[in-house]
């Protein structure tokens, strides 16, 4: 495992969780850290983490993201609290101001990633269930598309425009609107 | 709609969908993402491709935006000059005052000239919103409906309006909207009050909308009471005299000092037996001289609006209670709400009820300023202001796709 974060001494006598990606690396984290994912929190109480949790899906590059994100929001959550809780909307909402900003802070740099990299995160953070995480990068997936015309948006997704030209013709008289 | 239904019955959407965005992120990742995006920016993504278009112009998907992006819906108007004025555009707007959609009536009428003759733009035009169709009525013998996902509008014929002999007359109308749950058919009703010799006369009709411009009004039965008109009862109750709910529309008395409604049934054509009763007793409103009433739908409640005017008929200090009509078999009533107007911003009127907090959004006249009102609290949060709207409303359709054949 990577070195442990500054915020985890606290929960470091916890449970360890042992998260293995689709190569096969082995990440040792929290169980304050892994149960920011809901699918792995259901895990942990079906007890069927023993041996470790395969994650299939997620390489080691995007899997070493995922919980560089989870430990530092995992320590917000704990800080606030102090325990191992997960972290929610309320807690979030108390963390006081200068945290919140630090954690913004870490969050816009966090998104510093080309794009590939962000849809591989989007990807895990949909399969494990990080609600946070998914916020985040879809929020700002969305920001991008914001101000785009439809032939960059094609473009940026590797899209095949399949209208034909009738069809356009119609939603460009249904949506003239839009384009003012 | 078929694919995009298909597309939201995926529970497992582990496996991306082959074409949405290249098979780079799964469809319901992809219908989060867009959940986010304005309006406008919506319209603008149909022109991407087929599932782009079908997801985004998707009722359920449009539905959940709706929810997330509340819109309001007003009549354009110039307050610059001496007097207000109508711009003839239809204009909506979100909750920070953003402007999403603007319908330019005036060219829609104009075109609308050539087929209909010559139309004039009046100074006076009501709005009335049916499941995102619009209607609005203009001068008092014409109304047009407008559907705001495609901006395709009809005016409504006015054929047979009146007998000849009335004609030149003065006369009141009404021209109201509803829309038949079991039907999915929308409707106009149209009042029409004109005096002869000295005697009050009522016309009533229906139409059914979307028979491709072979409409034709059905005479119906008179209202059991004298219902207000509009224009008759503004001056008094200032706000709407009548609300459609789940197909009925129901009307105020034209009587000042009650609040008993009148019902009409827009699925069988016909008007309810007897008066609903208003939420209060006669002897309270005979007691409480500077009262008011208005109706409202709210998040499809019927609401009553009780004004009480402390000082005198202005409406820089009365209260509001909004009584809820929550049993409609036995006509029971329940005041959720009752707050106190002590700003300086003229009529300010319940615009609907924020789906994700029992928060009620208020809409003043004078300063178009939109606000929320928490009852648990009683504090009031200023939003934005809409600059040049009139006639605001909460929009329940859908500005991304229309079912509704024109």
């Amino acid at each position: 495992m990577a070195s442990a974060g500054s915020g985890d001494e606290k929960a470091a006598a916890a449970a360890m969780i042992t998260l293995i990606s689709s190569d096969n690396e082995k990440f040792e984290v929290t169980e304050a850290t892994a149960t920011l994912s809901q699918t792995i929190r259901h895990m942990i109480e079906d007890g069927c983490t023993d041996g470790g949790v395969p994650l299939p899906n997620v390489t080691s590059k995007i899997l070493a993201r995922v919980i560089e994100y989870c430990k530092k929001h995992a320590t917000a959550a704990a800080g606030e609290e102090g325990s191992s809780s997960s972290f929610s909307d309320a807690a979030f909402l108390e963390v006081d101001r200068a945290f919140l900003e630090e954690l913004e802070e870490f969050d816009d740099a966090f998104l510093e990633v080309d794009r590939a990299t962000l849809f591989d995160l989007i990807l895990a953070a949909n399969y494990l269930d990080i609600k946070g995480l998914l916020n985040l990068t879809c929020q700002k997936v969305a920001d991008s598309v914001k101000g785009k015309t439809p032939e960059q948006i094609r473009e940026m997704y590797n899209i095949v425009n399949d209208l034909t030209p009738e069809e356009e013709a119609e939603i460009r008289r249904e949506t003239q609107w839009a384009f003012e | 709609m078929a694919s995009s239904a298909q597309v939201r019955d995926t529970n497992t959407p582990r496996a991306p969908l082959a074409v949405p965005n290249g098979g780079l992120l799964p469809t319901d990742v992809l219908h989060d993402i867009l959940l986010r995006l304005p309006a406008d920016v919506l319209c603008r993504l149909h022109l991407v491709c087929r599932s782009w278009r079908s997801l985004t112009s998707d009722p359920i998907f449009a539905e959940a935006h709706l929810s997330r992006h509340p819109l309001v819906v007003g009549l354009g108007s110039d307050v610059t000059g001496p007097a207000r004025r109508r711009t003839g555009d239809i204009v909506f707007s979100d909750l920070s005052g953003n402007i999403v959609k603007r319908i330019y009536m005036r060219q829609a009428w104009e075109e609308a000239c050539v087929e209909h003759g010559p139309l004039c733009i009046c100074q006076r035009n009501d709005l009335s919103v049916e499941h995102g169709l619009l209607c609005i009525l203009r001068g008092k013998d014409e109304a047009c409906v407008v559907n705001p996902a495609t901006a395709a509008f009809t005016v409504l014929s006015t054929a047979g309006i009146l007998p000849t002999k009335y004609e030149n007359k003065s006369f009141l109308s009404t021209f109201v909207l509803g829309h038949v749950p079991s039907t999915g058919e929308y409707k106009v009703l149209r009042i029409i009050r004109h005096q002869y010799d000295k005697q009050d006369w009522e016309t009533c009709d229906v139409m059914t909308l979307g028979s491709n411009g072979r409409e034709k009004w059905r005479v119906r039965p008179r209202p059991r009471i004298q219902i207000a008109m509009d224009t008759l009862r503004k001056a008094f109750a200032k706000g709407a005299a009548y609300a459609v709910v789940n197909g009925v529309a129901y009307f105020l008395s034209s009587h000042i000092r009650s609040d008993a409604i009148a019902s009409f049934d827009f699925a069988t054509e016909k008007w309810r037996h007897g008066t609903l009763q208003g939420p209060l007793n006669s002897q309270l409103i005979n007691a409480n001289a500077n009262m008011s009433f208005s109706l409202a739908n709210l998040n499809g409640c019927l609401v009553t609006i009780c004004r009480r005017y402390i000082r005198g008929y202005t409406y820089d200090d009365c209260s509001m209670d909004l009584w809820f009509l929550t049993d409609v078999e036995n006509g029971l009533w329940t005041k959720r709400y009752s707050l106190r107007c002590r700003h300086a911003d003229g009529l300010v009127s319940p615009v609907g009820i924020l789906d994700d907090d029992e928060k009620i959004l208020l809409w003043a006249e004078r300063t178009g300023a939109l606000r929320t009102y928490d009852p648990r609290t009683s504090i009031a949060t200023d939003l934005s202001t809409l600059k040049g709207i009139d006639n605001v409303g909460l929009y329940q359709g859908s500005l991304l796709y229309s079912d509704i054949v024109d």
